[in-house]
């Protein structure tokens, strides 16, 4: 008896992805008895590219829109990361105006980012409508991108020395123009989708992740606050000109999927809050200073604070024009690293719950 | 209490919102309006080009060759769309401003090889396909209480 | 001779039962419903998401999409898998699109105008009802896939959580009117309609029936992000057709027991009783009521994302067949205490 429902249970191991409605480039084999999931992993690398080996062989400056790609949803959160690390060895001092620009930067991407998380979550509960309404939104956040770099998704904007651009004139009437109107849709995405009944009950009590598990297995990012850890880079070791923006970290307290979801919701809002103060105190002045061409021997760490999560950027370069080794830790893969364990003791149903509350690129934890 | 608002509220909500502005453009019978940075399809002008190859040497994709222009001894880029990723590196760093940015965006063609622009290509002016209609120009606007939605450009 | 056949042609054709048969609620009302109903559908979804929805097909709005979709599926080729049980995986879809149509048979469209009278119309659309969820186990089981088999599962299970209280919040409607007859309990509404006596019965009717249909929030058997396509994994073709016609004669059936049942069903003025035939008014009143409830149906698909099982399940037995039984006792109070409010 026992072997022949060993037999059964060898059987049932079912693929759900990579070619799958709702699973991205991953692939979670899992095994139920029933609607229980018995276990479940993740499988990444279907869409590895070697990133880090193909930096190697760009210039300082060409390696930027490459690594976009690891995350397009994120661009200038990872460029920033990079850029910071070449001017840290070059040893430049950025404008302040540029300063103020990037964070504006950042700030629209991860909002974009999280906007589009949003779409995704609501549409593998089923929730059509929001899907589209989040993309909707995020349309409105991409025009006010392109407005100033020319491009919606893969800015390229971002570059050592500065920005590549100055912002257009009359750029900050329509920027408050759209957050104002941009507030009020998030004031509606809460009221439809964040406290609607049915989402709280497909979301609350699901892959509970505690705080000492969150730090024992290395969580990053929302799903890290989700547990009601206060551990954010842009407040603890601060860079560029988030010392002098005032904003709170939103933390969850049960550290489950619901909490995970209201606070990417609550960093939009924050987020929202940064972009106002950013513009507002932006200063005067110059937006680029020259950096050279050939980079001096050194190496150098930057830290910054993806949609995502912690993304840390390794720079060594010997003497010359491209870097010589770029090591890239990525917050998806962390994240990711949690599935396994968020999902024990679950239904199948949840599946794609446990999966999008951890927010997953699969091109981000690839590389 | 809060259980029932929760579960009316949505239903309200998704509701009115049959009643607000309809966020679609009709590409391509409209087309959003493109800003004025917009990294559309290069263009060259080759009486400015010095031939100095900058441009394909910070292409960070290899998409620009330095190939002769026909009749004559100059080195001009030659442009793969199929390989650019329209980072517009080239178009900054061009020292002699040959290389500059365009609104088109619409470049899609049935052969690979057809998206590989040699000079003489990349001169011409940049023009809207033969095979789409002439769209609308629209905006994307937030107008009213109806909502953001494509406004066409002069009615706004 | 030839005359008595030609009278005996002539006489079926102008018969009620011809009309029945081939208009309403036959076949053209059926096709009509299913190609418009699917079309207002995605056009009203698409309002709700702020998109335009069928625009080409059909020069006004897209009206003639869903024919295009259905003509496309005709030509297309079904493909079994391989190691499928072969009759049933045929058969299932076919059985799915007509047996649901049998409901129709029991809704009364006029007083006089009913496919099948009797004194257990009521009934009748039940078994109906109950018949149905057997034939998408049958598929989920002959297409031989994990998926459709998993879909086939939670097809049982949600259809035991939705039925009971779908019957038992009926009961307070039978007490009141006193009559299992459809006609009877159509007419004992001529005062009031039932939603304004049984509130209760009515809200948990209209959950179960959901349930029953198969619609978000409850289309846990289908579920795209879970199990592809659910128990419809393995169709193509005019298989999946007939699939997608089932469901949406489900959803008429169902919109029209709800409206027989609590809104009144056919009563309504007649704005010109010498012009209008009175039945036809009847049952303008009917198709316009039924209206109402597919809009609030598929409003509410664009309003919620979809439950899991269990929570079904909770909400099935914890809440829903409680709720119904309550109702059923208020209702007993209500006829003890006011027996006037009865039509019996």
């Amino acid at each position: 008896m026992k072997e022949s429902n060993a037999a059964l249970l060898k059987s049932r191991w079912i693929s759900w992805g990579p070619v799958h409605p709702a699973s991205g480039q991953l692939r979670v084999l899992f095994d139920t008895d029933g609607e229980h999931l018995l276990g479940a992993k993740v499988d990444i690398g279907y869409v590895h590219r070697g990133i880090e080996k193909m930096a190697e062989n760009r210039f300082f400056i060409g390696v930027i829109p490459m690594l976009e790609k690891i995350c397009i949803l994120d661009a200038s959160n990872y460029d920033l990361g990079y850029v910071r690390a070449v001017e840290e060895i070059h040893g430049v001092d950025v404008p302040e105006r540029a300063r103020y620009i990037r964070v504006f930067m950042c700030e629209l991407n991860r909002i974009t980012s999280h906007l589009y998380w949003t779409a995704l979550m609501a549409a593998v509960t089923g929730f059509y409508t929001i899907l589209m309404w989040a993309i909707n939104d995020r349309e409105l956040l991409l025009d006010l991108g392109a407005e100033y770099t020319g491009q919606r998704v893969s800015y390229i904007y971002i570059i050592p020395g500065g920005v590549r651009q100055d912002l257009p004139s009359g750029f900050k009437e329509k920027a408050f123009e759209f957050l104002d109107y941009f507030e009020q849709r998030l004031k509606i995405l809460y009221d439809t989708f964040f406290t609607n009944k049915l989402f709280q009950m497909r979301t609350s009590g699901v892959g509970v992740l505690k705080k000492e598990d969150a730090l024992r297995l290395g969580a990053a990012g929302p799903t890290l606050r989700g547990s009601g850890l206060k551990i954010d880079v842009r407040k603890d070791d601060p860079y560029e000109v988030y010392e002098e923006m005032d904003f709170k970290i939103p933390t969850g307290e049960r550290g489950d999927a619901y909490d995970r979801c209201m606070v990417r919701f609550h960093e939009m809002e924050q987020s929202t809050k940064i972009m106002r103060q950013a513009l507002e105190s932006m200063p005067d002045g110059p937006v680029k200073v020259r950096v050279p061409w050939i980079a001096p021997k050194g190496e150098a760490l930057s830290r910054v604070e993806a949609a995502r999560g912690e993304a840390d950027f390794y720079l060594l370069t010997q003497r010359g024009s491209k870097p010589y080794r770029l090591k890239i830790s990525t917050p998806s893969f962390k994240n990711l690293y949690l599935f396994s364990h968020i999902s024990r003791g679950h239904l199948v149903a949840d599946l794609p719950v446990l999966l999008f509350s951890l927010d997953p690129f699969p091109l981000d934890a690839d590389r | 209490m809060s259980t029932v608002k929760n579960t009316i509220r949505p239903l309200v909500l998704a509701f009115s919102h049959v009643f607000r502005r309809v966020f679609t453009a009709k590409y391509p019978y409209e087309a959003p309006s493109r800003p004025s940075r917009c990294r559309g399809r290069i263009m060259l002008r080759i009486e400015r080009c010095i031939s100095c190859g900058t441009c394909e040497k910070i292409c960070p994709n290899i998409a620009i060759k330095m190939v002769k222009l026909k009749g004559s001894d100059k080195l001009c880029p030659q442009i793969d769309f199929g390989r650019c990723m329209f980072c517009y590196f080239c178009v900054s760093y061009c020292p002699a401003e040959a290389l500059i940015g365009t609104e088109l965006v619409e470049i899609s063609v049935y052969s690979k090889e057809k998206l590989i622009y040699p000079p003489e290509k990349l001169a011409e002016e940049p023009k809207w396909p033969d095979l789409l209609p002439k769209p609308k120009r629209v905006k994307l606007r937030v107008v009213g209480r109806r909502g953001a939605g494509h406004v066409e450009i002069g009615r706004e | 001779m030839m005359q008595q056949i030609w009278d005996l042609i002539l006489g079926f054709l102008t018969s009620k039962y011809f009309l029945q048969l081939f208009f309403i609620p036959g076949i053209a009302f059926i096709g009509l419903f299913t190609l418009i109903v699917v079309w207002f559908e995605r056009k009203l979804l698409a309002r709700v998401m702020l998109r335009y929805g069928p625009l080409h097909v059909g020069r006004v709005a897209g009206i003639l999409q869903t024919l295009a979709d259905t003509l496309k599926l005709l030509f297309k080729e079904f493909i079994p898998p391989r190691k499928a049980y072969k009759l049933g995986f045929y058969l299932a879809p076919v059985f799915y699109a007509s047996v649901p149509t049998l409901a129709l048979t029991a809704i009364p469209f006029s007083p006089t105008w009913i496919v099948y009278p009797s004194d257990v119309g009521l009934l009748i659309a039940y078994a109906v009802i109950a018949c149905t969820p057997i034939l998408p186990i049958i598929a989920g089981w002959a297409c031989n896939n994990r998926y459709t088999m998993i879909g086939g599962l939670r097809i049982i299970f949600q259809d035991v959580a939705g039925e009971i209280p779908l019957l038992l919040s009926a009961l307070g409607v039978v007490m009141l009117s006193g009559s299992f007859n459809l006609v009877n309990i159509v007419n004992a509404q001529s005062r009031y309609w039932f939603i304004l006596l049984q509130p209760l019965g009515a809200l948990v009717f209209f959950i179960s029936l959901i349930a029953m249909v198969e619609r978000v929030p409850f289309d846990i058997p289908t579920a795209e992000q879970e199990l592809v396509f659910g128990w419809r994994t393995e169709y193509g073709g005019i298989l999946f057709g007939l699939t997608m016609f089932g469901e949406y004669i489900s959803l008429a059936a169902g919109s029209l027991l709800f409206s027989t049942l609590y809104l009144g069903g056919y009563l309504g003025p007649n704005p010109f009783p010498g012009f209008i035939p009175s039945d036809f008014a009847s049952m303008a009143w009917i198709l316009l009521k039924m209206a109402v409830m597919v809009t609030v149906l598929i409003v509410i698909r664009g309003a919620y994302p979809r439950l899991r099982i269990d929570q079904l399940l909770n909400l099935g037995w914890k809440w829903l067949i409680p709720l119904a039984m309550i109702n059923t006792v208020l209702t007993m109070l209500m006829i003890y205490f006011f027996p006037w409010v009865g039509g019996a």
